[in-house]
């Protein structure tokens, strides 16, 4: 069937949008690292380049923030892949449960979680309390730091915390993937349980496990929050973070911009071509069930004890905040002298923080529904139709998942900075609706809902993928235009991977960090999140509190999303973060 | 290497997949597990593999116990209907990987997989991946993967499934011929009751986690023990009959709907008045021969011919039948040159000895 102009008309307008929104931001980054303004005049120069490499504190910065990622991602993957094993091969009581609990992590942002941890493992904190009431404490003139190093190991537990789910997930899905013919085909040749983790499942997992492994480097390489909250200045998404405040033209900013952006990519797309080599290694037949090894007596109690004590580290940030949202007065005390629920009084009266949930509200709303429109039109496009630019928009839609958040916040605020007038025309109109120091708003929408697309037309696709064509066909042999077929035939049946894509795109804009912490730049915009941000930059005693509590409420929000979302696509949890 | 099991048992939950099963594989026999989908031949051959664990009884291989032992210390390499080939490792390294385990001298494992993999005419491609060879070569480099390590006992689950028609025949004569050379005691789980009477020395036919019947492959098709045996090994057509009397010379006397019939007793102590199923299977009923003196004679109407280039399958209403019998009788027509048309009389003789004797429950 040709396709008709109505089409080519829809699709050049998605591109567009899309090369308005992508690539534009990032071509302005480039322009601004390498043009030099001499005289009035413009022109080439990597003289920027040049001084960022003989800056001793930029180079600081990024040591810093590989190290941070390669720890995270270290840590992650020694917690992940053990776990992916143990509940892919064995049966203990409550496995279910515990894998929910595993879970936690998601629904509290690193960010959010690190606030309340602070209060429990500083200097001065609540864990040292305890531990004094039993020996060694805050009495002692040199307390254990916990979070030692100036907040360095706060960020990689922190992260390391977050992550390891996502990677779990990512590897249990990877592991069921697997044909278990090959694994008994290795024992029943002779070799043990061990010998076959090492010569087959391991290797067959090792494509897969670096691709995630990637993708956790990229994401704590650019983490923005949690590095900002333990005050941890030098690594890059904060350095970039400081310099967007400067008004003011400040190469380093572009070229730290340009680095990152160069990192990521690269690491990007090495990730994909381990991931197609990891698809092609899992088309293994028929796969048979298998029988799980029930757990007794001593590697029982070994794995309940091993589980019971990560989660309850993982749910340690969770705690700490619920405390921290409902304490008095908590000053050098194991435990708050005083109890209050003023604090969630003051979240749901108080007009810097109603204002800054209500922004998000409408914020993760919008860019939800955006998503929800772009994403079915993209996702049908790329899965059942031929056209000229079809690779043009594959590219496209992936390419969100090689920008960092910090990069896209970044091009836009560079790429938008629209000014009143230009060339003698007056653009105040635009400048006021577009520029986000005028109107963070309508930039932010965009942001969220660009960077969560590639998951919402990955949703669509695999929806569309397991349902044949012959349905939509049979619909058009009857007399149905493409539309009604659409209408009445493919969005039903999709109904579940949509809602599910739409309410997973509102969690990720309800709590996101990096964009809305650059973007926001005129206090009545605030998201929740920045909202937290400034609450605890202020020195009036309650505001941690306040801060915590409205973290709560963003963490209730979140939670229910992901129920909401899991029931609706009815898909397991590890498909939905691949 | 003699295998046993004794009543062994499986269930989940409240279904039994495996009812207290026992059998006896002799060293050195081609043995086969037959039956419908479900019916526990799977559920049995992982158990004695050692993936699953039985709830009870026993495994005894000459003698010895092993149920408690786990897979890789029981030596039976299996061949999959996957063909559960390593991807990541080449077809010389997937070959040697058992080799490999008992860390035999590097010389030793060179010339043992060459050899496993020149007996299935793979060694050519030694060196390639699993992913560039077909769904026959794959299996075939599986064979040689079990073969490498001279394995008393072979466990194959539905090796030849996945395999077009043509090939799977072609498969079958290779497997066999691979057995002849190295005789090992073969474990055979298939649903395809030609494949099994093809290749088996013996076979046990299951139903519903149940044993039915174990025997060669001659006797279980001619002798069933029950209906499902004999519906499973093929059409039959079937008579209710009630037994009339048992004659001094071991011919018995039943009364059929198409009147009365003298079968061939055999062994079965059968007293009168016993309700009985009678049937013959469509190619034991001669067409228009004239000279058989035992045979059952029955004259009747070609309703429909179906022409399969080899035969032609008559579908057949019994002309003397009474009102009430209402089933269709099959026959086959192997002359090429004799064509049949519908509306056209026949009579179908069935010789004694060719009627089958099912007791109805």
């Amino acid at each position: 069937m040709k396709n008709s102009w109505r089409f080519y008309l829809a699709l050049a307008g998605v591109i567009v949008f899309l090369g308005i929104f992508l690539v534009y931001p990032v071509l302005s980054i480039m322009q601004g690292s390498v043009l030099v303004e001499e005289a009035g005049e413009k022109r080439f120069s990597l003289i920027f380049f040049q001084l960022f490499a003989e800056s001793g504190l930029m180079w600081r910065c990024l040591s810093n923030s590989f190290v941070l990622a390669a720890a995270t991602t270290l840590v992650s993957t020694c917690l992940a892949l053990p776990l992916a094993q143990l509940f892919a091969r064995c049966d203990f009581p409550a496995k279910r449960l515990w894998q929910a609990l595993l879970m936690a992590p998601l629904i509290l942002p690193p960010f959010v979680g690190a606030i309340g941890i602070q209060q429990l493992l500083g200097r001065f904190g609540a864990i040292n309390h305890l531990l004094g009431l039993v020996g060694p404490g805050v009495e002692n003139p040199h307390p254990v730091d916990w979070l030692g190093g100036g907040g360095f190991w706060g960020v990689i537990a922190m992260q390391s915390l977050h992550f390891f789910p996502i990677l779990f997930l990512n590897l249990s899905t990877a592991l069921e993937n697997i044909n278990p013919a090959v694994h008994e085909a290795a024992r029943c040749l002779g070799a043990g349980p061990a010998r076959v983790f090492r010569t087959v499942t391991f290797p067959l997992l090792l494509p897969g496990l670096l691709a995630g492994a990637l993708i956790v480097f990229i994401w704590a390489f650019t983490d923005l929050g949690t590095p900002e909250i333990f005050g941890f200045h030098h690594v890059v998404a904060v350095q970039i973070f400081d310099r967007v405040k400067e008004t003011g033209f400040n190469p380093f900013g572009y070229t730290l911009v340009m680095v990152v952006l160069l990192v990521t990519v690269a690491l990007f797309l090495w990730s994909r071509r381990l991931l197609a080599r990891q698809d092609y290694v899992t088309h293994g037949g028929a796969a048979s069930a298998q029988e799980l090894t029930r757990l007794r007596r001593a590697p029982l109690c070994v794995t309940v004890s091993g589980l019971g004590l990560l989660v309850a580290v993982a749910l340690l940030p969770h705690a700490s905040i619920i405390l921290q949202s409902v304490s008095g007065r908590w000053f050098m005390s194991a435990l708050p002298q005083e109890w209050t629920a003023e604090h969630y009084r003051e979240v749901f009266s108080l007009p810097q923080t109603l204002t800054g949930l209500k922004n998000s509200l409408l914020y993760a709303s919008v860019s939800a529904l955006l998503d929800v429109v772009l994403g079915i039109a993209i996702g049908y496009w790329l899965a059942r139709k031929e056209f000229t630019g079809k690779t043009v928009l594959d590219a496209l839609t992936v390419l969100p998942l090689a920008l960092p958040g910090i990069v896209l916040a970044f091009g836009y605020v560079v790429g938008f900075n629209i000014p009143s007038q230009w060339g003698g025309v007056d653009f105040s109109w635009l400048k006021d609706f577009v520029n986000p120091r005028e109107n963070p708003a309508f930039l932010l929408i965009i942001s969220y809902s660009v960077r969560r697309l590639p998951y919402v037309v990955r949703a669509v696709h695999a929806g569309l993928q397991q349902m044949s064509v012959s349905l939509e066909e049979a619909s058009r042999n009857l007399g149905a235009g493409a539309f009604t077929t659409l209408r009445r035939i493919v969005l039903p049946l999709l109904k579940g991977n949509i809602l599910g894509g739409a309410v997973l795109t509102f969690a990720f804009a309800f709590l996101e960090v990096s964009d809305s912490l650059i973007l926001a730049m005129k206090e009545d915009f605030y998201p929740v999140t920045k909202t937290i941000w400034s609450l605890l930059g202020r020195i009036e005693p309650g505001s941690a509190s306040v801060a915590s509590a409205l973290g709560v409420v963003g963490m209730l929000v979140l939670l229910t999303c992901f129920y909401v979302a899991q029931r609706a696509s009815g898909r397991r949890a590890g498909e939905m973060f691949r | 290497m003699r295998i046993e099991l004794r009543d062994v048992r499986k269930a989940y939950g409240q279904t039994r997949v495996i009812d207290g099963v026992s059998l006896n594989v002799a060293a050195g026999e081609f043995f086969f597990l037959l039956g419908p989908s479900g019916c526990g031949k799977t559920t049995l051959l992982r158990i004695l593999a050692g993936f699953i664990a039985p709830d009870s009884g026993e495994i005894l291989l000459d003698g010895r116990a092993v149920g408690h032992l786990p897979p890789e210390v029981r030596r039976m390499p299996m061949v999959f209907q996957s063909y559960a080939l390593w991807p990541h490792l080449s077809v010389f390294e997937n070959t040697a990987y058992g080799l490999r385990v008992q860390r035999l001298p590097e010389e030793e494992i060179r010339r043992r997989t060459l050899e496993a993999l020149e007996a299935t005419r793979m060694a050519d491609f030694q060196d390639r991946s699993p992913n560039q060879l077909s769904g026959g070569q794959q299996q075939r480099v599986a064979i040689s993967r079990a073969m490498a390590v001279n394995p008393n006992i072979v466990l194959f689950d539905e090796p030849l499934s996945n395999l077009d028609a043509r090939l799977r025949l072609d498969m079958r004569q290779e497997l066999l011929e691979i057995h002849r050379r190295k005789p090992f005691t073969a474990v055979y789980v298939t649903h395809d009751q030609e494949e099994a009477m093809t290749m088996a020395t013996r076979m046990a036919v299951l139903n519903r986690g149940a044993l039915q019947q174990i025997g060669a492959p001659q006797e279980v098709y001619t002798r069933p023990a029950n209906r499902f045996v004999a519906e499973f090994m093929g059409t039959v057509n079937w008579l209710r009959a009630v037994a009339q009397e048992i004659r001094k010379d071991g011919s018995l006397l039943v009364e059929t709907p198409l009147g009365p019939w003298k079968l061939c007793a055999g062994d079965t102590r059968i007293s009168a008045g016993r309700a009985l199923l009678v049937g013959f299977r469509p190619g034991a009923a001669r067409l228009d021969e004239m000279d058989r003196r035992d045979a059952q004679r029955i004259p009747c109407e070609i309703l429909r011919v179906q022409y399969t280039g080899a035969s032609q399958r008559l579908a057949l209403k019994p002309s003397r039948a009474p009102a009430a019998f209402l089933e269709e009788l099959q026959a086959i027509e192997t002359n090429p040159g004799r064509v049949r048309k519908a509306g056209e009389t026949v009579e179908i003789h069935v010789p004694a000895g060719d009627i089958l004797i099912v007791l109805e429950d």
